[in-house]
């Protein structure tokens, strides 16, 4: 019982830091329906920057971590602008604006151990405490990842439902063509999902930094993650990017009970394959996507 | 020497793994990331059968039992990720063939006692041919190379029959194809295990040649790499795939040669495949060898026997082979009867008790405001949606629940609004792949009767190209069907409905967007078909046209038959032109 209790919160935390994954590739996902595994490089740089900025830099941590999570909203919509925009002007189909994302992923990610070398960093900065509750044992970086992460989707939501440009973001995922009738800017809207979701992503890999370090191939994992928590929560569902991602990190906890911790995200990642293949439409997705007669 | 031949060995390995992507990829359109994985898949599994230090048989099995199990368990796994996958969006195989390829290595690196974990498999052992061992570079791409070029016969052989150009339809537009007949869900399924096969192929002439399996050699990163390659080739082409290979893996190897990067050599080899992606996907993303890139010489020679041998037998006319059942005799009595067919979506109930006849030999034409539900009349009786209640029958054949291409194999063919021609082939191979019982679309027969198919196949052109002189699309039968012109695309439907021998036309606004030359000449050819037998029935809104042509005419609005009868009757009744103009 107390094993599985630890679990359970080892679960949330997992979860947490999933649906922080999730909710930041959903908003680009949902919006621009781009590919966008680049987004590997931007949770990976958002981590490098701020430990670069404040470990070889000396600046304050928080200033660290602003400096990161601005530069990574640039880089996100860098690519766009630089990228995706163009091939979609030239209408490039989606599998072309994939491959190229894939692409600026598998260099990016080579060229970090060229200049950071290949060894895992630390953040370093706030101390690690722990902190138990009953049986239960977690530290007070995993309770700012959980409160973090919660605030992050919930100012998120709030965005998306009562702003002007929040509307617009549904308004533009939902339909873009009828968005564009209506006089919604569309490029403008979709650099700003770009910058939400590489600002959100950068938070994450920051976090990420504090709790275990950063390896340069941190963001590969993250966004195959990501994607899975889209599916699972439903296409075209924000919120249910969250709730995917939650429930990876919880399921990924609670079946390696009585196996080795090797095997957690083997065992995680085929539980998703099996349960995405079962049920396609996800928990708050409308509708399977299927081609249109 | 030995060095060289090693590169060259490599190059056999890729082209095989690019080759087989490719008939994924570029033909298919089936974009998975899992093909490194696939290859590990081959790669180990005979690396464990065949290994005396593997452990995992009491003792080594014979290495040409090994081989072929291979195949077949790389191809079974393939199929047990593509069946879930296929029956959606392809938006989900991405996906999951991204998750897949992450949980295959994590099996690799952590089922230690199986896989011997970091560490791999080592110790695999080399084919012997009689006296001839392979111990050697030298031999051992003798071996390699044969089986390369076995691989990519096949491969080849595949992609340029009947069943390619059934695989490339699906890839542009898997609607129109399901309409032409074809079993889209299983030929995805079925490509699917046999480029996993043929990736397994390649992972096994790695196991043998390098003698050590482990984890690194199958990871996301080798899945890039071959797509690194097939971009610079050029999807859809196989030749391609090769050029690709080669250029990919000699390219470090200059760059070593070079001493560039010393330190990093890995990184600077991903850099250099992620650039040349990003780069080619940007400036030339057909690749180095487009699609229907073939050697001058060669397409020049071909091309000749096309047009000749329809120069041959131009006779303008229709060819007898299309009127099909219909054999150019009118039937008595109705074709298709629809009956009290109703169909909502959500709370919208589209089609309300709906009716209709279709008279054999007869021109129907279906009126009525937009939004009346024409659309989902047509979609209802091809099978693209079912109805909630009511019966559709086709010559006393209960058809409410077929599906399209069993509505196809029946006779029926229909067009769509937004024409749905497969633009990246060629016009007449648009045309070519409605041929309906086209023998040379199963695997099998394509490659066990080769001779047969292609004879069939020859025949075939013989007839496509008659019906492109029909529709007067003979001289533009090697363009591609995304450069003619929007009239010349409406009659390249027509033509391909034609290719089918459908006995029945269903025609969604076939005069939308013409000029009246072409509406005229679209229209002749409509009238003489129906006299040779076929049986038509089009969606117009144009009341000149409906009164023009058809023989009858149905007005639906609110998802009803509001009224039947000749089109003189129905465009003199004041209460519909009321409902029709709103006057």
């Amino acid at each position: 019982m107390e094993i599985f209790l630890q679990l359970l919160a080892n679960g949330v935390i997992l979860g947490s830091e999933y649906a922080l994954l999730g909710i930041s590739w959903g908003i680009i996902f949902n919006v621009t329906g781009t590919f966008h595994f680049a987004h590997a490089i931007v949770y990976t740089l958002g981590a490098y920057v701020a430990i670069f900025c404040f470990a070889t830099l000396g600046l304050p941590f928080t200033v660290s971590c602003l400096v990161a999570v601005v530069l990574a909203a640039v880089v996100g919509m860098l690519i766009e602008i630089l990228f995706y925009e163009p091939m979609r002007r030239r209408s490039a189909t989606s599998m072309t604006i994939l491959i190229t994302s894939l692409g600026i992923l598998i260099v990016v990610e080579s060229l970090i151990p060229i200049f950071f070398g290949a060894a895992s960093l630390s953040m370093g900065g706030v101390e690690t405490q722990p902190i138990s509750l009953g049986p239960v044992f977690f530290t007070n970086i995993h309770l700012a990842k959980v409160i973090t992460t919660w605030a992050l989707v919930g100012g998120l939501m709030a965005f998306l439902h009562f702003t002007r440009s929040g509307k617009a973001l549904r308004a533009v995922g939902s339909n873009p063509q009828m968005a564009a009738v209506v006089g919604l800017n569309i490029r403008r809207l979709y650099l700003l999902a770009f910058a939400i979701g590489s600002a959100m992503v950068a938070i994450g890999g920051i976090l990420q930094a504090m709790d275990t370090g950063a390896y340069y191939t941190m963001g590969t994992q993250a966004v195959i993650i990501a994607a899975m928590a889209v599916l699972l929560g439903g296409m075209g569902s924000f919120f249910g990017s969250a709730l995917g991602g939650l429930f990876i990190g919880m399921a990924m906890s609670l079946s390696i009970w009585g196996l080795p911790s090797e095997w957690q995200l083997t065992i995680g990642f085929g539980t998703l394959v099996v349960v995405i293949a079962l049920r396609p439409r996800g928990f708050l997705g409308g509708k399977v996507v299927k081609s249109e007669v | 020497m030995d060095y060289l031949a090693q590169i060259v060995i490599f190059i056999c390995i890729y082209a095989i793994l690019a080759g087989s992507f490719n008939l994924l990829v570029g033909f298919s359109g089936l974009f998975s990331i899992a093909h490194g994985a696939f290859f590990g898949i081959g790669a180990y599994t005979v690396a464990l059968l065949t290994a005396p230090t593997a452990g995992l048989l009491p003792a080594p099995m014979s290495v040409w039992l090994a081989m072929p199990l291979a195949l077949v368990v790389a191809a079974l796994v393939g199929m047990v990720i593509a069946i879930p996958a296929l029956r959606v969006h392809s938006d989900y195989l991405v996906v999951l063939s991204f998750g897949f390829q992450m949980v295959v290595v994590g099996i690799f690196l952590n089922w230690t006692s199986v896989t011997g974990g970091e560490g791999g498999v080592t110790g695999v052992p080399r084919p012997e041919f009689f006296t001839l061992d392979l111990t050697s570079p030298v031999t051992f791409l003798l071996y390699a190379a044969v089986v390369t070029v076995l691989c990519f016969v096949l491969l080849w052989r595949m992609t340029s029959s009947p069943f390619g150009r059934m695989l490339r339809a699906i890839r542009e537009d898997e609607v129109a194809a399901g309409a032409l007949g074809k079993h889209v869900v299983r030929s995805k399924v079925l490509v699917f295990a046999l480029a996993s096969a043929l990736a397994g192929v390649g992972g096994v002439l790695f196991a043998q040649y390098v003698r050590v399996v482990d984890p690194s050699s199958f990871t996301i990163n080798t899945s890039v790499e071959v797509l690194a390659m097939l971009i610079l080739g050029g999807l859809g082409n196989m030749l391609g795939s090769a050029v690709g290979a080669a250029i990919l893996i000699a390219l470090p190897e200059a760059l070593r040669f070079l001493n560039v990067g010393a330190g990093d050599a890995e990184q600077v080899r991903q850099i250099v495949f992620g650039v040349l992606l990003i780069l080619m996907l940007r400036f030339r993303s057909q690749g180095l060898l487009p699609e229907y890139w073939t050697p001058a010489w060669l397409r020049r020679l071909r091309n000749r026997r096309i047009l000749q041998a329809a120069e041959a037998d131009a006779s303008g006319q229709l060819p007898e082979a299309i009127l099909g059942r219909a054999g150019g005799v009118t039937a008595d009595g109705p074709l298709m009867v629809v009956e009290g067919v109703s169909k909502s979506f959500g709370g919208i109930q589209a089609l309300k008790d709906f009716s209709m006849e279709l008279p054999a030999g007869r021109i129907s034409g279906l009126i009525g405001p937009n939004g009346a539900g024409k659309t989902t009349a047509f979609n209802l009786i091809t099978g693209f949606l079912s109805p909630d209640s009511g019966r559709v029958w086709l010559r006393g054949h209960d058809i409410t629940h077929a599906r399209p291409h069993e509505l196809a194999a029946l006779g029926v063919s229909r067009s769509f609004q937004n024409l749905r021609l497969f633009s990246k082939m060629t016009v007449l191979d648009n045309v070519l792949v409605a041929r309906p019982r086209q023998s040379g679309e199963s695997l099998w027969r394509t490659l066990l009767s080769p001779r047969a198919t292609d004879r069939e196949t020859g025949r075939n052109q013989r007839v496509a190209l008659d019906i492109l002189g029909f529709v007067g699309l003979r001289a533009r039968a090697l363009e591609l069907a995304e450069n003619l012109s929007y009239a010349e695309e409406k009659l390249l439907v027509l033509a391909r409905m034609l290719a089918m021998e459908a006995e029945l036309l269903l025609l969604d606004e076939p005069a939308s967007g013409l000029d009246p030359q072409s509406v005229e000449k679209l229209f002749g050819m409509i009238r003489d078909l129906v006299e040779r037998g076929k049986t038509v029935c089009i969606i117009e809104h144009n009341l000149d046209v409906i009164k023009d042509l058809t023989h009858r005419v149905v007005y639906l609005d609110e998802g009803r038959a509001f009224a039947e009868g000749t089109p003189d009757r129905i465009m003199s009744n004041p209460e519909l032109a009321e409902r029709y103009f709103g006057v």
